[in-house]
């Protein structure tokens, strides 16, 4: 056998070599994380007993799911947070969508300003809004008296449904703006031909939307909905400063939760198994949603 | 001739050299480690502040310039045991909260033999026992000095206390006088008749106390006073959880009650929105750490500077006595990192840090939130008259000191405080009953030993029941029965 037939022809491993820089980066800071997180998982590894650490098998799973009821609490708290949040982002981000579609001059100075608060990292926007929530001097309370529906001493945070409303608010301020730009980008690619020819047909104002509007937005609509799905369940910097999970353990997310399995208790090895648990839910869920839009997908064809 | 003038001009540049050369061996001598940065790693900006009010000294003494490093409160030590661990430090000079005495103590500097070795002087009689038998050791070994002296006491605002119609209120409806609470049943009260009106004489809407119930430990810092006055203590010699017997239930029980007169937002305050409600006039009382007493007297934020009273946190009365058990929290100690490669200059610069002068600077300064921690500092003639009732005030954390109780000091203690203050929490928001709130507690305690190994911590939690024994902390079951 000829050495020569084992070297790869030029073409084969010539597109492997303009990209290695990139994937040796890739391999760096993306997958050997993740497959340490993923071997740590496994161990008992404990910041405050030492570097030595056991292979515990799926010790650490079966804790989260079975044993730890305050992690389980977190799923269905994440779960409360979300499901609100995206219906608001959704109809509000379209409501934005169409009117900003509608307007001839200064779409672009107000789009962008429309958009300001997708700009403001979360944790700012937190404390922002933590201070406007503030009881006695803060702007909220303050406004809520002047228009005699609230006393300044109101307290957001006090009660888990009035804590989970607040939180819900500030996370559609922030991330409306998000949903709104993805729509507009997605109202603007449809064709005006086919509502010339609805307008031809009949078809006006609510009948347009209905007919044509939203069934070529759907899959748009479905892209930044999976994509804000996937950001909700990482909801921290929000939690961290505004109610730090409480009162009690109401607010507390599952990015929280694992923030505090591993930062307060340095239970790393259960925090990255916890990391795996949210990562295989984001993941069912992803697919679960673009099965059930190929399933509509097949229907309406 | 000739001669004598050589020698004048020999003795002229002998002179003259004498008088170039002498101030460089001076100084050379004085800064013996010139040249020389060492790094510290601290939690918050206000302690590296209070750094830089000694680094001109350290300079000036030693020749060592200090680098220092904040990482947040939150990761904190979390991000430096992960440095630890690996067996490297990029921190010579390290701070850290003695409650975590055992997730640290491997990873310091014995500092005996370098006390021996360069002949350090801590002065250790000068530093209060409660600290000595409680804070700076690792089996056995003295690895740190204090820097922040952390317990609770209790502030009150005399105008609240002292008004004629208030006090004639008070007495009608709860038939004894109005004072500053000694026992948790007055402080209830008390907070409940000063609660929603104008105590100071104003038409305000002001509060019954103050208080920090966040869930991050701080509600745990308000309830261990009471549990351990009504007969508390963490767990028994086989380390089963001790929390939820009555006295723990009847300290939240107490709690749940009194809530609603503390100021809204109360279940998500930390240390200073109370502290500013106390000063601003808007709390009549409050228990706090000592550094509350330094924002009093602090003229350019404080309202009730020479108004302010100070003392004991209250406690329980058991069989006619009254027991008082505030809290010793994990405060900061600072402590030279095993890994560091300059050791005696960090040493050195522990050393003069903790010196009684250098030491009494940081304290003293009311942006440093540092508390006094030398028996000097609390006789400083210029700390005494720092500010009207600086006097009364240290001689209240004087008083303090031979009751307070520490943080359990265990491998995991910040698990243990972290799992029972969510608990405490919970109660508070009223999502759980105090007794249901407790069990759930101490079952997440039994996790966390089991996982840690029951007789590993058996045996460490054994020697520190002997020495809060040592400072007369004990289990009484039948004191919440009996503690009025």
């Amino acid at each position: 056998m000829r050495v020569g037939a084992l070297v790869l022809p030029r073409k084969r491993w010539e597109p492997f070599a303009f990209a290695s820089p990139s994937l040796v980066l890739i391999a760096i800071v993306i997958i050997f994380p993740l497959a340490y997180s993923f071997w740590l998982s496994f161990r008992n590894f404990d910041l405050s007993v030492g570097p030595e650490s056991e292979f515990v098998g799926g010790a650490n799973y079966v804790e989260a799911l079975i044993r730890d009821s305050r992690f389980v609490n977190s799923i269905w708290n994440t779960a409360i947070i979300i499901g609100p949040s995206l219906v608001l982002e959704l109809l509000v981000g379209l409501g934005l969508a169409l009117l900003l579609s509608r307007i001839g001059r200064g779409r672009p100075i107000i789009t962008a300003l429309l958009a300001i608060p997708a700009m403001v990292s979360p944790v700012m926007a937190a404390m922002a809004w933590r201070m406007m929530f503030g009881v006695k001097y803060g702007a909220i309370n303050n406004l809520g008296r002047q228009l005699g529906v609230i006393d300044v001493y109101f307290d957001w945070f006090s009660s888990p449904f009035i804590s989970i409303v607040a939180i819900v608010l500030v996370e559609v301020w922030h991330n409306t703006a998000f949903m709104m730009l993805v729509l507009l980008a997605g109202l603007q690619s449809i064709p005006q031909e086919l509502y010339d020819a609805g307008k031809a047909d009949g078809a006006e104002g609510w009948r347009s939307f209905w007919y044509i509007t939203l069934p070529l937005l759907k899959f748009t609509m479905m892209v930044g909905l999976m994509i804000r799905l996937i950001d909700l369940t990482k909801l921290f910097g929000l939690i961290f400063v505004l109610t730090f999970g409480g009162p009690g353990g109401t607010t507390e997310t599952v990015a929280f939760s694992t923030y505090l399995a591993g930062f307060n208790d340095f239970r790393m090895s259960y925090a990255a198994a916890l990391s795996y648990i949210i990562v295989g839910g984001v993941l069912a869920l992803t697919l679960v949603f673009m099965w059930v839009q190929r399933i509509r997908e097949m229907r309406a064809a | 001739m000739r001669k004598l003038a050589i020698l004048a001009v020999v003795l002229m540049v002998i002179a003259l050299a004498a008088w170039l050369g002498l101030p460089v061996a001076e100084v050379k001598a004085a800064r013996p480690y010139e040249g020389t940065t060492i790094r510290a790693v601290v939690n918050a900006e206000y302690v590296k502040y209070s750094l830089s009010l000694v680094e001109p000294a350290i300079y000036d003494k030693l020749g060592i310039k200090v680098e220092t490093e904040v990482i947040p409160l939150d990761p904190y030590v979390a991000k430096t045991l992960l440095e630890f661990n690996s067996g490297k430090s990029p921190w010579d000079l390290v701070m850290f909260g003695p409650s975590f005495m055992p997730d640290y103590g491997r990873h310091l500097e014995p500092l005996q033999p370098w006390i021996e070795k360069l002949k350090l002087d801590f002065a250790m009689d000068d530093i209060p026992d409660v600290y000595k038998k409680l804070m700076l050791r690792h089996e056995g070994k003295i690895v740190s000095m204090p820097y922040d002296g952390d317990v609770h006491i209790m502030f009150w605002n005399k105008a609240a206390f002292e008004r004629a119609d208030n006090k004639k209120k008070f007495k009608a409806k709860h038939g004894y006088d109005l004072a500053p609470p000694k026992t948790w049943k007055q402080w209830d009260d008390q907070a409940a008749f000063f609660h929603g009106w104008g105590w100071d004489g104003t038409d305000r809407k002001l509060f019954g106390a103050g208080a920090s119930l966040k869930g991050n430990n701080y509600s745990y810092y308000w309830w261990r006073p009471r549990f351990f006055a009504y007969g508390g203590q963490y767990f028994d010699a086989g380390m089963k959880p001790l929390i939820n017997g009555p006295a723990g239930v009847r300290a939240l029980e107490e709690m749940v009650k009194t809530i609603q007169y503390y100021p809204p937002g109360v279940l998500l305050f930390e240390s200073e929105e109370p502290k500013t409600m106390l000063i601003k006039g808007e709390v009549p009382m409050l228990f706090s750490w000592t550094s509350t007493g330094k924002r009093v007297g602090n003229e350019k934020e404080s309202l009730i500077i020479g108004k302010a009273g100070f003392g004991i946190v209250p406690g329980a009365e058991i069989d006619g006595k009254i027991v008082h058990r505030p809290d010793l929290t994990p405060g900061r100690s600072m402590a030279v990192s095993k890994y560091s490669s300059k050791k005696e200059a960090t040493m050195k610069v522990l050393e003069l840090i903790s010196d009684p002068e250098q030491s009494l600077k940081i304290v003293m300064d009311p942006k440093t939130i540092m508390d006094p921690w030398r028996n000097s500092h609390f006789k400083a003639p210029a700390f005494r008259k720092a500010f009207p009732g600086a006097d009364e005030y240290l001689d209240a954390i004087l008083k303090t000191f031979p009751h307070v109780v520490p943080d359990p000091i265990l491998p995991g203690a910040s698990e243990y405080m972290r799992k029972l203050s969510f608990e405490i929490t919970e109660a508070l928001a009223k999502r759980k009953s105090p007794k249901e709130a407790l069990d759930s507690a101490a079952a997440e305690w039994n996790k966390v030993t089991e996982r840690r190994g029951r007789d590993k911590q058996k045996a460490l939690w054994s020697e520190k029941m002997s020495e809060m024994k040592s400072v007369g902390i004990e289990y009484h079951p039948d004191w919440a029965q009996k503690a009025k």
